[in-house]
């Protein structure tokens, strides 16, 4: 055999035979001689005792079996306190790392895509007469945060308003309540409706004054 | 020896050959440690008598090294654990001449492994003999290294309370356990042989 340095590995595992040898008992010391007190041998488990002590005590120390039980449970005592303390700052950063997360997901990032979209709806009064209603294109929005003004159908008056995108006529899966005002002798409704969990396809847009009657309009989600 | 002196045998220090006496502290030590130093050899077969007379001769030479240089006896930072330290070494050398007495910390023992190598896994009976054999022999600095790591300091912190870096601490210490683990193969392999002879 050369003589090679000893690998991490080896280094560990003498080591730890040694503590092994030590803590099995090989230093008897029934009247504990020479031994430091209790308070000296958790400054060292704790780290807290200065260089010079600690050169003082470590040869008494390594060689005597009582002195290195007693560290030894200081010194696990001491290593489950700061695992106990890392893993409490650590979920503390987590939980603040996921709060601000969520705060700029939903309060930051989420007004600064609050899209502007305006509905004419005026064309789509109902007319009485004999030529009744022409047939109407159906109302398109992309999907997104919006924040939606409504021309409502003329003849229509201000007031509380109920508005929903429904699949199907009793079933909403969006509703919001706003005030109607008239602004330029039209009737203009302002809600913010959150479209992005919707998937894109055929939906009604329907909406009615306080305890009147429902109007669906047709509405294609891009 | 004091009335209060209650442990069984007495420990008895003699003059040096000199006919210097042993310096009272160091007597003190001895009064101390006694149990302590017999628990030891009791628990490795041995009885009082050759405990008593490594512990003299342990003392002896602690006091005759506290004479000749006054100066350094701050180099003796604990006297109880220099004592029992020189006490453990010598009566662990002791041990090791003791022919055809198979007992756990001897060469003897070590004899028997297959090469003097540090296997992988959790440590073994072979590995706690090892690193008995290996204390015996370290100078005082890597004993106290070994110590230091013992005593769960990481390196930097050893370096630190060494006075020197992390990493020098770190080479020097295993190329010593290096070299030691290499003699101790190499004692090994000349008492297989018939001739004893070492190879180079």
């Amino acid at each position: 055999m050369s003589d090679r340095p000893l690998t991490k590995r080896e280094e560990r595992r003498l080591i730890r035979a040694y503590r092994r040898v030590v803590l099995a008992g090989e230093f008897p010391n029934p009247n504990r001689a020479g031994c430091p007190d209790s308070k000296t041998l958790e400054a060292m488990a704790l780290r807290r005792l200065q260089s010079e002590q600690v050169l003082d005590w470590i040869e008494h120390l390594s060689t005597c079996s009582p002195c290195f039980r007693e560290y030894t449970e200081f010194r696990e005592d001491y290593k489950r306190l700061r695992f106990r303390r890392v893993a409490s700052m650590a979920a503390c950063v987590v939980g603040v790392a996921a709060v601000v997360v969520w705060l700029v997901v939903n309060h930051l990032v989420g007004p600064g895509h609050l899209q502007p979209v305006t509905i004419d709806l005026s064309s789509y009064a109902a007319l009485r007469g004999p030529e009744g209603n022409a047939p109407t294109p159906p109302v398109q929005l992309s999907k997104g945060y919006l924040n939606l003004t409504l021309y409502l159908p003329a003849g229509s008056e201000p007031g509380t308003y109920d508005v929903q995108v429904v699949r199907e006529p009793g079933q909403p899966i969006w509703s919001a309540q706003g005030q109607a005002t008239f602004e330029n002798y039209k009737a203009t409704l302002r809600v913010k409706v959150d479209l992005r969990r919707f998937s894109p396809g055929l939906y009604l847009l329907a909406f009615r004054r306080l305890d009147r009657s429902w109007t669906y309009i047709p509405l294609v989600l891009k | 020896m004091p009335d209060d002196f209650k442990t069984d045998p007495p420990v008895w220090i003699w003059p040096s050959g000199s006919g210097t006496a042993v310096e009272p502290d160091v007597l003190d030590v001895a009064r101390r440690n006694w149990l302590r130093v017999l628990s030891y050899a009791r628990s490795h077969g041995e009885d009082s008598s050759v405990a008593a007379n490594i512990l003299e001769s342990v003392l002896l030479a602690t006091s005759r090294i506290r004479r000749s240089s006054e100066k350094s006896r701050n180099a003796i930072r604990n006297i109880d654990a220099y004592v029992y330290v020189g006490f453990v070494r010598k009566f662990n050398r002791y041990l090791a001449k003791q022919p055809k007495i198979q007992f756990v910390g001897s060469l003897h023992d070590v004899h028997t492994l297959h090469g003097i190598r540090i296997s992988r896994g959790a440590p073994t009976a072979e590995d706690e003999l090892l690193a008995k054999e290996l204390l015996q022999q370290m100078s005082q600095r890597t004993r106290r290294t070994f110590y230091l790591r013992a005593n769960g300091y990481s390196w930097k912190e050893t370096g630190r309370l060494l006075k020197t870096t992390a990493n020098s601490a770190q080479v020097l210490f295993n190329k010593e356990i290096g070299k030691l683990r290499s003699r101790i193969w190499k004692t090994k392999a000349s008492e297989q042989r018939p001739g004893g002879e070492v190879d180079e």
